[in-house]
């Protein structure tokens, strides 16, 4: 240790979180380029190994810090909200919507959505069809509008129920869907993702674009719930 | 279920072609990404379609449907994710598999530092 404090220059008191700050530092000493996020946890295998290809591709000029700084704002700026403001303008204005259901990449772009070379189909809820949207291969997701995908969408008995018994899969979702209503289960692909349009509840004529895109949630742009006025 | 072949090298079913099976009731929870997960989607995402074009989706899918079924079936998504990733990257010749390791040791023993300090 006294070599350390020689060349901090001060005095650590080597206990609980300081101590782990100083350790942060030292690692800092030798330009370590990742950060250590959690103190108590030693990172697991792939935890590691996603530190050690970003260095490694760093330092062999394969990728900059800044790049990758650069995709983890945007993909930070991948939110369901985003999807929300998309659904409620297709409620607000019936041409918007005409436009998002002919070509969703055309008509979201309106919204600054690049969906990366994947094409974007919007489905429409209505009083007789209720679309649901899955990837039974992996999760493919339409991330660019909603993010990246939660857990239960990514979890197997998600994928593969739900394109064999959906409304049973809806209902554990706390959705009843009337037997009159086609169910439409909709399997995404690596190079075509979906989002549902749901159907605009009742009690929210007259809203603003801003106070519908409040109610649109992800689970509704996925299909597995409805909104609703609370 | 009948036995499960590898999509690329066998004909029938892959391991990954899940649809239709019957895995149990869905857990609504939902967890937030971790930040080292997060990494791992932004490193893909920039060395891919949206980035410097070098690995791309297809890819990713080929190794996660070909790292065998026992590994597919221990890994949860971002790992999966993160190993595809790095078969890709070895196969281009990004890096070695031995740089990898001995990076990740290299990594992991200055975490093992913090801690016992």
């Amino acid at each position: 240790m006294a070599d350390e404090e020689e060349k901090h220059g001060h005095n650590h008191d080597h206990k609980g979180i300081d101590a782990d700050a100083h350790a942060l530092e030292h690692i800092h000493d030798h330009d370590r380029q990742f950060q250590a996020d959690i103190e108590d946890n030693e990172p697991e295998h792939y935890e590691l190994m996603t530190y050690a290809i970003k260095e490694l591709l760093v330092e062999k000029g394969h990728l900059s810090v800044d790049e990758i700084r650069r995709a983890q704002e945007k993909l930070d700026s991948w939110q369901p909200s985003r999807g929300a403001k998309i659904v409620a303008r297709a409620w607000f204005d019936p041409d918007y919507k005409q436009r998002l259901l002919k070509d969703g990449n055309e008509a979201m772009s309106d919204f600054g959505v690049d969906a990366g070379g994947a094409k974007l189909t919007v489905l429409e809820n209505t009083e007789d069809v209720h679309n649901v949207v899955v990837c039974t291969l992996c999760s493919c997701y339409p991330r660019s509008v909603l993010g990246l995908p939660p857990d239960w969408y990514r979890s197997k008995s998600y994928r593969a129920r739900v394109v064999i018994e959906p409304r049973e899969v809806l209902k554990e979702f706390g959705t009843d869907i009337d037997d009159e209503v086609t169910v439409r289960v909709h399997d995404s692909l690596a190079d075509l993702r979906y989002l549902v349009i749901p159907k605009r509840p009742k009690g929210t004529e007259g809203w603003s674009e801003d106070k519908l895109a409040s109610i649109v949630t992800r689970d509704s742009m996925v299909g597995v719930v409805n909104p609703s006025v609370s | 279920m009948s036995e499960k072949f590898t999509s690329a090298q066998h004909s029938g079913r892959g391991y990954h072609d899940i649809g239709g099976e019957d895995f149990g009731p869905i857990d609504p929870k939902t967890t937030e990404v971790k930040p080292w997960e997060k990494l791992s989607i932004a490193i893909g995402n920039s060395m891919g379609g949206q980035g410097r074009k070098v690995i791309n989706t297809d890819m990713g899918r080929r190794a996660r449907e070909e790292m065998g079924e026992k590994m597919y079936n221990s890994l949860d998504y971002f790992e999966r994710t993160t190993e595809s990733m790095k078969i890709t990257m070895v196969e281009k010749g990004l890096f070695t598999k031995q740089e990898l390791e001995n990076r990740m040791n290299k990594i992991k023993s200055c975490f093992s530092e913090l801690k016992s300090q």
